[in-house]
């Protein structure tokens, strides 16, 4: 697939349910880039297997069994929200695969490029909605959320709109229209010089 | 060596990566249960101090047979044919603006009542996106269920 940008809009579709607050953006970052090592260790295991056929199941099933103990870690570290998150801990899994299948050649030579720009994303989407949409920035913690008011007054005039789901594809549909103007200006610039 | 011998060597060496998988997550589950248990009975127990007074007191942990992920935390409350007599449900309940981790309790008779949000400030659920529909929609589920009745322990 060359079109990235619709393939790291894809990739970020399951988690915009959880990606609503900073806190749950560092969490999904943090499995994100678990997910990136194990898979790479889980990769280069298979490699010297050298199973055929089986080499592609025999990661999935990694990328699954990383996804467990980092739920089992979440439940260690922050209990309160490995109950809200632990299911979005799985869908980042299947994200990271989405992203990982966009290049398989980059993750091969190292490069990482689909999956790199995808962290910066996430944290900065999770923490647009939940300033537009609540006011705050929140950190996780071992008893849940802490959130620090950076809008005071948003429970008055506040429109928590951006919060909900459907705020979020609008913010998506923003992300999208900017970053294809950025590319189409950029390739109008290359043509003339 | 042999043809078959040769091959036989990755599907060994396969299974003993299955097999590690395995150890791993098991003694993964083993180290943290207690202490992510602990996490949750004390999130629980703060709401349920912030939502009435003379709360009930977490006791031995729950399950409820094919009922899923969603049940997994369940705590007992109050000595049986006690006043207090019931059960804590500590779902994930996914509201307008995400999820978060919400508290109920069931009495003996079986009625349900939402009692809060784990892990956030303040007491106002709506605040984070649960309507009254979706706390409605949980309150049912949790009554269709037959009580619970196994000790984990």
């Amino acid at each position: 697939m060359k079109n990235n940008t619709v393939a790291f809009l894809f990739a970020l579709c399951p988690l915009v349910p959880a990606a609503v607050r900073l806190a749950y953006g560092i969490v999904l970052t943090v499995a994100f880039l678990w997910f990136l090592l194990t898979g790479l260790g889980i990769r280069e295991l298979v490699r010297k297997l050298r199973p055929g056929d089986a080499g592609p199941y025999i990661e999935m099933v990694g990328i699954a069994a990383s996804a467990t103990l980092f739920t089992l870690a979440l439940q260690w570290l922050c209990p309160i929200l490995s109950v809200s998150l632990g299911l979005y801990v799985y869908l980042t899994a299947f994200s990271f695969i989405i992203l990982v299948s966009i290049d398989f050649g980059s993750l091969k030579n190292g490069s990482f490029i689909p999956v790199l720009p995808f962290i910066p994303m996430l944290l900065a989407f999770s923490a647009i909605r939940e300033l537009l949409g609540f006011g705050t920035v929140s950190l996780p913690t071992q008893t849940g959320i802490f959130e620090f008011t950076v809008i005071p007054g948003f429970d008055f005039w506040g429109l928590g709109f951006w919060g909900t789901a459907a705020g979020a594809f609008f913010l998506l549909g923003v992300a999208a229209w900017l970053i294809k103007f950025r590319q189409r200006k950029a390739f109008s610039a290359r043509r003339q010089a | 060596m042999s043809e078959p011998t040769k091959s036989m060597k990755p599907a060994g060496l396969t299974i003993l990566l299955f097999f590690a998988f395995f150890l791993a997550l098991a003694g993964a589950h083993f180290a943290t249960e207690a202490k992510a248990e602990a996490g949750i009975r004390a999130g629980a127990q703060d709401t349920l101090a912030a939502w009435k007074e003379n709360a009930p007191k977490l006791g031995d942990r729950l399950q409820v047979k094919k009922t899923g992920w969603s049940y997994a935390w369940l705590f007992r409350t109050g000595k049986k044919g006690g006043p207090n007599e019931g059960t804590v449900y500590v779902l994930r309940i996914t509201g307008n603006s995400g999820p978060y981790t919400g508290v109920f309790y069931r009495d003996k008779k079986g009625e349900a009542t939402f009692c809060g949000l784990a892990g956030v400030r303040g007491r106002d659920a709506s605040k984070y996106g649960i309507s009254s529909r979706i706390v409605n929609m949980w309150i049912e589920r949790i009554e269709r269920m037959d009580a619970p009745k196994d000790s984990k322990k």
